[in-house]
């Protein structure tokens, strides 16, 4: 006993005297499988650092943990609509351009700032990545590329039932992909649209719910298509290639969609501001920009960037969905609207999950 | 002995920080409009329990009920047997057949989850191995096999715990009283292991009731069970929702703490203190 | 039908139901050995064997963090749990019948409560106190959950040890402490065994009260896994490998203490 005693002391000496041996930390909240790792251990090593890195699923997870104040975090990179919510409940606060000198080096596509240069958050906020909503299908259906070709949204919102549809389990998404599907705005706060998009949800009685299982679904064979991001399918194609395995699906990006836009910013409570625009300039370096845009295979908020991406023979994005609003498509970005608006999302989805 | 009492006095301590405290904010949050993370004022109110008129809560608590109900029905009648079957066997085969029984919950819940997804998916990586294509991902089947997969051995262990222990005289006795074999089931073998029973449906029912990742996984994210409520009004819904999902989050939560606690006062019924819970 | 008969069907349907269990709790422990030995990223079919993820587990840093997380809090909160419950349940024991079924009722509320409900309270008493999430908390929370096992399996024990024994003790000099070290402890060690065991199994394959516990230091394996499947670049399946080894690891514990068992019961006989 007594052994165990001091065994299990001496455990809890060595782990504070490991606690105690600290750098100056990085507080990070991202995505999954959203920044090039190598990078981080680049900066880290530069700077004589530790990037403490936190993955989330949401943006609503997100904005829980900026919210409990459990944990602060120096960088957060969420996405339009929840940064418009950031910015309001004052979690997030303006950036310091000056203090990024990399940024005045880079362009920021003209169409993606178009969509946010009028949003109350332009001042907050890097752009990090972009892209759009769209299906993701099974190629080996016979007879489905054309329909979903033919048919755009409505692919989605098949009472019949002819196919197996897997839809994202996301109130903000899903409610879109049917407004999307009557022609509606992806903000619209008319309650007749937003019943209408009800019942289409209702209507549709999905195979599935999912968000990140949905990829793996339609390749699977589990579903025949399903509402995904364009991220979604660049990293099932990117991996299918690298395994050398048939790419059995296509991603179709009809007409009107709505684009994401996720940028980074910097959390009110943020300890190491310095430390936190030293990273945010370092990810804006040209050559890292390319070399994390290149590791997550999304567009790159950057003209210099996509062209890169785009062009060079190294890179070969010559991808019909890689630029997220070509010439003659209409882009509708999210906006967070309304307390009330959220709430009637999250109904929206509840009624439609209930069946 | 007596001085011994000292050491339950930083027990109390330590239940009371960990249980007492978050109960009580539990039902303060359920019964009013505060919010956990904004403040603001305090108002007593009913308001919280419209939530459970919500379509989708009750098709949750309809789904909950129905599989976890199921599962531990089907973990009785398929594990009774075999606890029986393990604690007639001999002494050391028994308990090293129960440890292997065991021995999977060792293995991670969530790779478990995605191993029972290739298992139900048609012609998968599942199919390759072993010629069969089972087309069963999205149904209440699925779930139902996955969970009784899952949670059979917390039913079979307390059972067999109590079996084992199970002294045999008394069967030879009421044998020799004339008893025929169903009657020694019923009357003697059966009631003296109703507490092992009792443990394992605890054991069971409520991890079945509450599991979130299982049912999204291997239903498909269609059948939404209590979990999935919990852990949206927690996790997901807490913007927008002026924090009240919050304090319907903690509702729920409570009602299945009050449920759990309910269950647990019927089964020290049959054993004061709980014991055959392991 | 007789006595024989129906005891040799007994058996057979027994069997049979065993068999069943057998195949329903090993069939997911099958497929992961066999994912772990999948020569594909996705496995969304066999591609042949490799050992690659294997190698992968030990050359890439990738699980590194979240494995040795899972151990470390699981070693910890299993010792911590097995000293605080003996000492607790040597105390529950000590207290008079009433009081003791009521603290064996509060003993058991963790053990019965929902994983989820028990996660929100700790988030909740760990935001109270102003805790920033991370290693300590999920430690707290594993020993928190530890804690009733070890009480429990102690319990039983304690109840069949002569009271007098600690009496004894104190009377041939020792210290009420070292009585308690030196007439108690050894004497319920198996109970103490069984519970550390108990403690250790829910503490390393804890995910929902670690996924509400944990801050953004932390992860152990299965928060690690529910944030990385399902996407191609974070997930590898040098997971199925890490988990192939713990249970082969575990298969071979049991082996082994069997055998020693089994070695010394044959010395005894001699």
């Amino acid at each position: 006993m007594k052994r165990i005693l001091l065994l299990f002391l001496a455990v809890a000496a060595g782990l504070t005297a490991l606690a105690c041996e600290s750098k100056p930390k990085l507080h990070v909240l991202n995505w999954g499988d959203y920044i090039d790792r190598d990078l981080v251990e680049r900066f880290e090593d530069q700077y004589d650092v530790d990037v403490i890195y936190r993955e989330v699923g949401s943006n609503e997870e997100m904005a829980t943990l900026l919210q409990s104040g459990s944990s602060t975090y120096d960088i957060v990179v969420p996405s339009d609509y929840m940064i418009d919510k950031l910015v309001e409940l004052e979690l997030v606060q303006p950036l310091d351009f000056d203090l990024l000198p990399n940024y005045a080096d880079l362009t920021v596509m003209p169409r993606l700032a178009a969509l946010y240069e009028d949003a109350p958050w332009r001042d907050y906020v890097v752009p990090y990545a972009w892209g759009t909503l769209g299906i993701l299908y099974d190629t080996t259906v016979p007879g489905l590329s054309d329909h979903v070709a033919s048919a755009g949204w409505a692919a989605l919102f098949d009472p019949a039932g002819t196919y197996d549809v897997g839809m994202y389990d996301s109130p903000r998404d899903a409610v879109a992909a049917a407004l999307l599907y009557y022609g509606f705005d992806v903000n619209s706060t008319d309650e007749e649209e937003l019943a209408m998009a009800q019942s289409a949800l209702v209507a549709a009685d999905y195979t599935a719910w999912g968000e990140d299982s949905l990829k793996s679904l339609v390749i699977g064979g589990t579903l025949d298509l399903a509402l995904v991001y364009s991220g979604d399918y660049f990293s099932e194609y990117a991996a299918a290639v690298d395994e050398g395995r048939a790419v059995t699906f296509d991603y179709f990006v009809p007409d009107t969609t709505n684009v994401w836009l996720d940028a980074i910013c910097i959390p009110t409570a943020a300890e190491d501001l310095t430390l936190a625009y030293r990273f945010i300039d370092f990810m804006l370096e040209y050559e890292h920009a390319l070399q994390n845009s290149d590791y997550i295979g999304y567009a790159p908020p950057f003209q210099e960037v996509f062209d890169t991406m785009t062009t060079h023979p190294d890179y070969g994005y010559d991808d019909d969905h890689f630029d997220p609003y070509p010439l003659g498509a209409t882009r509708q970005i999210y906006a967070y609207g309304s307390d009330a608006r959220a709430e009637a999302l999250v109904a929206i989805l509840a009624a439609a999950k209930a069946g | 002995m007596r001085r011994l009492r000292r050491y339950a006095i930083p027990f109390v301590a330590w239940m009371a920080v960990f249980i007492v405290v978050p109960t009580l904010i539990l039902l303060f949050l359920s019964f009013s409009d505060y919010s956990l993370y904004d403040g603001g004022p305090f108002a007593f109110t009913f308001a919280r329990f419209e939530i459970f008129a919500a379509p989708l809560v009750l098709t949750a608590i309809g789904n909950s009920v129905a599989l976890a109900g199921a599962t531990t029905a089907a973990c009785f009648l398929i594990g009774y047997p075999v606890a029986l079957y393990l604690s007639h066997l001999p002494e050391k085969t028994g308990k090293i057949l129960m440890s292997l029984l065991i021995v999977p919950l060792w293995s991670n819940m969530l790779l478990r989850i995605v191993a029972w997804e290739k298992v139900f998916t048609p012609d998968s990586f599942f199919t390759d191995l072993t010629g069969l294509s089972i087309d069963l991902l999205g149904s209440k089947t699925a779930i139902l096999v996955g969970m009784v997969a899952m949670y059979l051995p917390f039913m079979v262990f307390p059972i067999y715990s109590v079996l084992e222990k199970l002294d045999r005289g008394l069967v030879e006795a009421a044998r020799d009283l004339g008893a025929d074999d169903a009657q020694v089931f019923l009357r003697v073998i059966f009631p003296l292991s109703a507490g092992g029973v009792l443990s394992g449906v605890i054991m069971t029912l409520l991890p079945a009731l509450t599991s979130f990742v299982l049912p999204a996984r291997l239903g498909l994210g269609r059948v939404p069970l209590i979990g999935n409520v919990i852990e949206s009004k927690l996790m997901k819904e807490v913007l927008g929702s002026s924090g009240r999902s919050i304090n319907e989050g903690a509702l729920v939560s409570l009602s299945l703490m009050v449920l759990s606690i309910v269950l647990y006062i019927l089964a020290t019924r049959f054993d004061r203190e709980g014991e055959t819970l392991l | 039908m007789t006595a024989r008969t129906r005891k040799r069907l007994y058996q057979t349907v027994g069997a049979c139901f065993t068999a069943a269990a057998f195949l329903s709790v090993y069939t997911p422990i099958a497929v992961i050995l066999a994912l772990s030995v999948n020569d594909s990223l996705k496995a969304y079919a066999w591609e042949g064997f490799t050992l690659r993820w294997y190698a992968d587990l030990f050359a890439t840093d990738v699980m590194h963090d979240p494995i040795m997380n899972t151990l470390l809090v699981a070693i910890l909160a299993t010792l911590i749990a097995t000293v605080l419950g003996t000492f607790f349940a040597i105390g529950i024991h000590a207290l008079d019948k009433t009081r003791r079924t009521r603290m064996m009722v509060l003993n058991n509320v963790p053990v019965v409560n929902p994983e989820i409900v028990t996660g929100i309270s700790l988030l909740i008493v760990f935001s109270l106190l102003g805790f920033t999430l991370g290693f300590h908390t999920v430690l707290i929370a594993h020993v928190f959950f530890g804690v009733p096992y070890v009480v429990l399996s102690v319990m039983p024990r304690l109840k069949k040890l002569d009271p007098n024994l600690y009496e004894a003790a104190l009377d041939l000099g020792c210290t009420r402490f070292s009585a308690v070290l030196r007439a108690i402890v050894p004497n319920v060690a198996t109970g103490i065994l069984a519970g550390a065991l108990m403690a250790f199994t829910m503490s390393i394959d804890d995910f929902v009260i670690t996924y509400f516990t944990s801050g953004s230091e932390y992860m152990n394996v299965s928060t690690w896994l529910y944030a990385a499947i399902g996407r191609s670049r974070s997930f590898t399946p040098a997971a199925y490998a890490y988990n192939a080894i713990i249970f082969l690891f575990t298969i071979a514990a049991i082996i082994f203490i069997n055998s020693r068992k089994e070695k010394k019961e044959r010395e005894v006989r001699r």
